[in-house]
């Protein structure tokens, strides 16, 4: 599980990570393996909406094992399935650019990081800078 | 609205506070004034229920405009008033203490701040704390 302190540095990584970028109406979410959050930050520009989607990308991206901007290429064409899926795991699956799985160097999973609010797929990016930068992997 | 370092602020200042009153393990949040999460942390040793429980006690301080250790006084012997409350507001009303509303110096309502971990009188006097640690009170 990613300690606090670990969760702390990589939303600092991508807030500065954002701001190189000129992004600033981001959430940024550390969740655990089961996706409970651990740690969540909304910055100013960002409407109320983004805890609870940065939230359930996590959730999502949990629940596959695959980041969240995979699994919007798996679903991206097959609403049936999307609408399915969401309503059977009672609400929180968003299958949209944002939340990477992260696991340690034994490839045990250790969480989820999870950004909403920009472009999605600046989102994606800015998830996985913001783990590399403390030394921990992400899941295609 | 409350800047998101005057939020995190807050949510550092709880863990502070917790550790003096020997509450080690906890979660905090702060809302908006609408009740959307700004910033909420949980410990490491902390389990999950604790962020949901700390975002229900900030948002059911701002629906009542009360902390919820007074909401607590009420409420705490009118079980039929609790649980209609708790559907009318779909399901985001725990008035136990631990939530407060968020003022600054003009008593302008900004946010509220909950923490979630220890007693409820515990829970009350560590944000309660926190939050005056940091320039800003409880509305009541």
């Amino acid at each position: 599980m990613i300690p606090l302190q670990t969760a702390r540095r990589i939303a600092d990584e991508a807030f500065a990570e954002a701001t190189r970028r000129g992004i600033d109406n981001i959430t940024v979410l550390v969740a655990d393996p089961s996706g409970a959050v651990r740690l969540a930050l909304r910055n100013d520009a960002q409407g109320a909406f983004g805890f609870d989607t940065a939230r359930a990308k996590a959730q999502t991206a949990l629940g596959f094992g695959k980041s969240s901007k995979r699994l919007a290429e798996i679903f991206g064409d097959d609403p049936a399935a999307t609408v399915g899926i969401n309503a059977a795991v009672g609400g929180c699956f968003i299958p949209i650019a944002g939340a990477v799985v992260v696991h340690d160097a034994a490839n045990t999973v250790v969480g989820a990081v999870s950004i909403s609010g920009g472009n999605p797929l600046a989102d994606d990016e800015v998830a996985r800078a913001a783990v590399e930068r403390v030394g921990l992997f992400t899941s295609p | 609205m409350i800047p998101l370092t005057q939020a995190m602020a807050v949510v550092d200042a709880c863990f502070v506070a917790g550790a003096e009153r020997q509450l080690a393990e906890l979660a905090a949040v702060v809302t908006d004034e609408g009740g959307a999460v700004r910033a909420v942390m949980r410990s490491d040793g902390q389990h999950a229920f604790s962020v949901d429980i700390a975002i229900a006690k900030a948002r059911s301080a701002l629906g009542f405009r009360r902390s919820t250790i007074k909401l607590a006084e009420y409420f705490g012997s009118h079980a039929s008033s609790t649980i209609g409350i708790t559907y009318a507001t779909d399901q985001r009303f725990i008035p136990i203490g631990g939530g407060i509303v968020l003022v600054d110096d003009d008593g302008r309502v900004i946010g509220a701040a909950a923490v979630a971990g220890g007693a409820p009188a515990t829970d009350d006097a560590v944000v309660r704390a926190a939050a005056s640690s940091v320039g800003l009170a409880a509305l009541d």
